[in-house]
């Protein structure tokens, strides 16, 4: 049955964010097992896919040197002498990252009660740049473009349009927590370079932290706010307060895996609704090349509103490919 | 029915027979198998002194060097007891991997590694090409891998895997035994590993890698460099003076020990070295740089590091010298950075530290720079050298200066400026602080200085005839604090805030028809100040106040102070019932006393 071909425009488009939502935070917590450490899970997909923080990351590896005192062996001189080199660090700012991934959700127009499944194809781009601006201060910038398509509830297809631009700052006394400022523009569109949906201007505002098990173990945690300023239409403004967590490990060079929860709550402009929305989602990427990665998920959503019409449970799986460049 | 049983048999063959899973290649000396001969899993083999061999696995080849062993595990594994080896894995596009464990640790070779284990010291891995995946068995995450030219040394107390360093392959494969040069000639994967310091090398030569003065020779972390060998082989005797010349141009992690006759001064000669591509790597020293108490003998003791050019002493270098021994650094310039040296105990006066420079690096702001370093002895002595054209400059920067015997900075006879900053602490608690430039200029900004509070001195003297003398928001301590400077017409002496404590008198003297300048809130805390200058003057919003009397020797009119468009001078005596105020004499009055 489809249930979303018969609704009015109004209802379709509620359907629609609420399915960019559920969409967004199931792409953006697949797509990277970085992402969860680094950023707002559920709306920062340029965070999401590893850029915020990338950078400093590289900065924070606390890992231990060794001076050991030694006596010296019979022998020992025939490992030969070793000159010790530098070699001058390079940084690329600009990255460029094309994704395809196919998904199946058992829950495609996020329904309480008629829970219809669909397959969907989910294809983009995504241009980045991040750059330390002085210090522990550092800038990032990206625009993204996504396009989703439906198997059979094609009513639901869109293209979305995302610009993020934002400062990072480290901070050291804090053991090294990441205070995040950020301004994003959302446009949400018809398939096809259709007419507007929805946008909206949201500023956010977060701390992220990284801790160490070892040097491909890590447990991740953050808190952040994200204020709708300027949604069109006003009704499907929201504003989001979440925090979020998780295990990464790392277990070859190539092969990752991660498991996460994010809960935030979701407060509506309108005053008349307000969400509490849980998200669990475990994940593993392989590095096929230096560029090309594939990925599997799996994740769980359970959202309670305060309209019981809004309760909704979501399972979503898929897989897809990655390509990443640097420059 | 005939044909499957066969197959079976095979089958049956094949998993019972323990197939060799290595054959020793060739033997260079002594070793525990010959040539030839198989090595079947759970096997031992060792060489004996100045030997070498390599043993053919089934996916690669394991060297040895003299005196080390390993054990052939399952599936082509190489078990490391001891000694230094290169391990190389087969292959031309789709390397073989072999693995290598040593206690707590997995290694997997697709590549060519050199490889050290001393156990319970530590393990060396130094990748010629290719890669080397390391692993700690003992924490789930913990790994790393390789690429030619990193090097890993691990501490096997550490619990997590340290971070590798570059080194310089050609160098590497050119002094190694292992490696082409060495008796059994170029490995089975010789033309990989030439190619990946080829490829280094047009790195270097790109600009992409430098080399650093800092270099390990050997296996160990910490390797005696040499030994002193004196002439008398009697072990009682002592020398006077012993110059070592190993043509060192670094010494890291080094303890000097002794051959034969003992001696009162070890002087040790560092030499710049010209590299292939024309550009010269200066003499450095790093890590812990000690020398065996035995080495010295009679009285009195002392090593000195002579560099025929400018020299380095790198961050996290440690420099000691036995008690009752001094230490002395002479190049053509010095350069310090969070670094510790260290004379003796640091207590007596025999036990001192003397930094020199006797030439100068107009492209360095200082030419003994002391930065973020620690020193600590009885005295302690910086100094230019005229014979180096004179006109040397001394910093130092964030940094603690400990001698309290005393402190002595620059001398009259050679121009030196010099300059304290930056937080940086000296301390003569038994002694005086005493800066000469030679009319240089002096500068002390943001730092604290600490004589002795009863007999100590701090004099800071730029000349009668020589620089200005700048006192920034620093705290001096000492029973007399004398400070002078001059300038032909503008300002001497400029004391801008501060603290300043003399337990008998304290003198600011601004020579020559100059200015003595005080701003901001000047504090000192005597019994009686001296201040003398043809002008004096305290810039409007600024405050002097003293605890004890003040005398001003000025020339009449040109007292600028407790004026309007001026800032004040007072003593605490003069702000309460009975005080005094400031007395002001005339500049040429033949009761000014002398600096």
């Amino acid at each position: 049955m489809n249930i979303v071909a018969g609704l009015p425009r109004s209802s379709r488009l509620f359907v629609l964010i609420l399915l960019l939502t559920g969409l967004v935070i199931g792409r953006a917590q697949a797509q990277n097992s970085t992402s969860l450490q680094q950023a707002d899970v559920a709306r920062q997909q340029s965070v999401a896919q590893g850029a915020w923080g990338s950078n400093v990351a590289k900065e924070d590896d606390d890992s231990t040197t060794s001076a050991p005192a030694a006596p010296t062996m019979a022998g020992d001189e025939e490992y030969g002498e070793q000159r010790i080199l530098l070699r001058k660090a390079s940084w690329a700012p600009w990255s460029f990252e094309a994704d395809i991934e196919t998904l199946w959700t058992d829950n495609v127009a996020l329904s309480s009660q008629y829970m219809e499944e669909d397959t969907y194809l989910r294809t983009g781009f995504r241009v980045g740049y991040s750059n330390r601006v002085v210090g522990n201060l550092f800038f990032n910038a990206s625009w993204d473009y996504h396009t989703v398509r439906h198997n059979e509830y094609t009513d639901l297809d869109f293209d979305l349009g995302r610009g993020d631009i934002g400062l990072m700052y480290m901070l050291p006394k804090l053991r090294d927590t990441f205070l995040v400022t950020r301004y994003s523009y959302y446009r949400l569109a018809e398939a096809g370079f259709g007419n507007k949906l929805y946008d909206d201007h949201v500023a956010s505002v977060g701390l992220q932290k990284t801790w160490k098990i070892s040097r491909g173990q890590q447990i991740f945690a953050g808190l952040y706010a994200d204020w709708s300023t300027a949604p069109e239409p006003w009704a499907a403004g929201r504003h989001e307060y979440s925090l979020f967590t998780g295990w990464r490990l790392r277990l070859t060079d190539a092969l990752s895996v991660q498991l996460s929860y994010r809960g935030a709550r979701y407060q509506y402009r309108t005053g008349e609704r307000q969400d509490w929305n849980h998200v669990m989602l475990a994940s593993a990427s392989y590095n096929i090349t230096d560029w090309l990665r594939a990925g599997v998920t799996g994740s769980y959503t359970v959202n309670r509103s305060s309209g019981a019409a809004f309760d909704y449970e979501n399972f979503i799986i898929g897989a897809g490919l990655t390509a990443h460049f640097e420059f | 029915m005939k044909t499957q049983l066969i197959f079976s048999s095979i089958v049956c063959w094949a998993s019972l027979s323990p197939l060799p899973a290595a054959t020793v290649e060739a033997v260079k000396g002594g070793a525990s198998a010959k040539a030839a001969q198989a090595l079947p899993p759970g096997s031992s083999f060792a060489t004996k002194r100045s030997s070498q061999s390599q043993i053919k696995l089934e996916k690669g080849f394991v060297r040895l060097g003299s005196n080390s062993q390993f054990q052939v595990g399952k599936d082509d594994q190489v078990n490391l007891r001891q000694g230094v080896m290169m391990v190389g894995s087969d292959g031309t596009k789709r390397r073989g991997t072999v693995k290598v464990t040593a206690p707590g640790y997995n290694f997997q070779v697709q590549g060519t590694a050199l490889i050290a284990y001393q156990p319970g010291s530590y393990i060396k891995i130094t990748v010629l090409e290719g890669t080397i995946r390391v692993a700690l068995q003992s924490l789930l995450g913990e790994f790393e891998t390789l690429e030619a030219g990193q090097m890993l040394v691990i501490n096997p107390a550490d619990k997590r895997l340290p971070d590798p360093v570059e080194v310089d392959l050609n160098r590497l494969v050119t002094t190694s035994v292992l490696t082409a040069g060495g008796a059994l000639g170029p490995a089975p994967t010789d033309p990989f590993i030439q190619a990946s310091a080829s490829g280094q090398g047009g790195d270097v030569n790109d600009g992409l890698v430098t080399r650093t003065p800092f270099s390990l020779r050997g296996a160990s972390p910490e390797v005696t460099v040499f030994q002193l060998v004196n002439d008398l082989s009697n072990p009682n005797a002592v020398v006077r003076e012993k110059t070592y010349d190993g043509n060192h141009n670094s010494l890291s992690n080094v303890t000097i020990t002794r051959q034969g006759a003992k001696t009162q001064e070890l002087k040790v000669n560092m030499v710049s070295q010209i590299e292939n591509d024309g550009s010269t790597t200066l003499p450095s020293i790093g890590g812990n740089v000690t020398v065996s108490p035995d080495v010295f003998g009679g009285a009195p003791q002392k090593l000195t590091f002579i560099a025929d050019d400018s020299l380095m002493v790198l961050p996290g270098a440690n420099i000691s010298t036995p008690a009752n021994t001094a230490l002395e650094l002479d190049a053509r310039t010095l350069d310090i950075q969070n670094a510790t040296l260290k004379a003796g105990n640091g207590r007596q006066a025999s036990e001192a530290l003397t930094l020199s420079a006797y030439g100068t690096e107009s492209g360095n702001e200082f030419d003994v720079n002391v930065k973020g370093s620690t020193l600590e002895a009885g005295t302690v002595k910086m100094q230019g050298s005229v014979f180096g054209g004179g006109s040397q400059r001394i910093g130092i920067d964030n940094s603690t200066v400990t001698a309290p015997k005393g402190i002595t900075i620059g001398d009259s006879g050679t121009p030196t400026t010099i300059t304290v900053r930056n937080s940086s602490q000296l301390a003569a608690l038994a002694g005086s602080i005493k800066f000469d430039s030679g009319g240089r200029a002096i500068m002390v900004d943001g730092s604290t200085l600490r004589a002795n509070a009863t007999t100590g001195q701090i004099e800071l003297d730029a000349g009668e005839t020589g620089g200005v003398l700048t006192l920034r928001n620093s705290n001096l301590n000492a029973d007399v604090i004398k400070a002078r400077g001059h300038s032909a017409s503008g300002d001497a002496v400029i004391v801008d805030g501060g603290l300043f404590v003399a337990r008998t008198v304290l003198k600011f003297y601004a020579a020559g028809a100059s200015m003595l300048r005080f701003r901001g809130n000047v504090v000192i805390d005597s019994p009686r100040s001296i201040f003398s200058a043809r002008t004096v003057q305290v810039d409007l919003g600024g405050t002097v106040t003293s605890t004890g009397l003040v005398d001003i020797f000025v020339n009449p009119g040109q007292d600028n102070f407790n004026k309007p468009g001026f800032g004040t001078i007072s003593t605490r005596t003069n702000t309460i019932p009975g005080g005094t105020a400031p007395n002001v004499i005339p500049y040429n009055s033949p009761d000014r006393p002398g600096f």
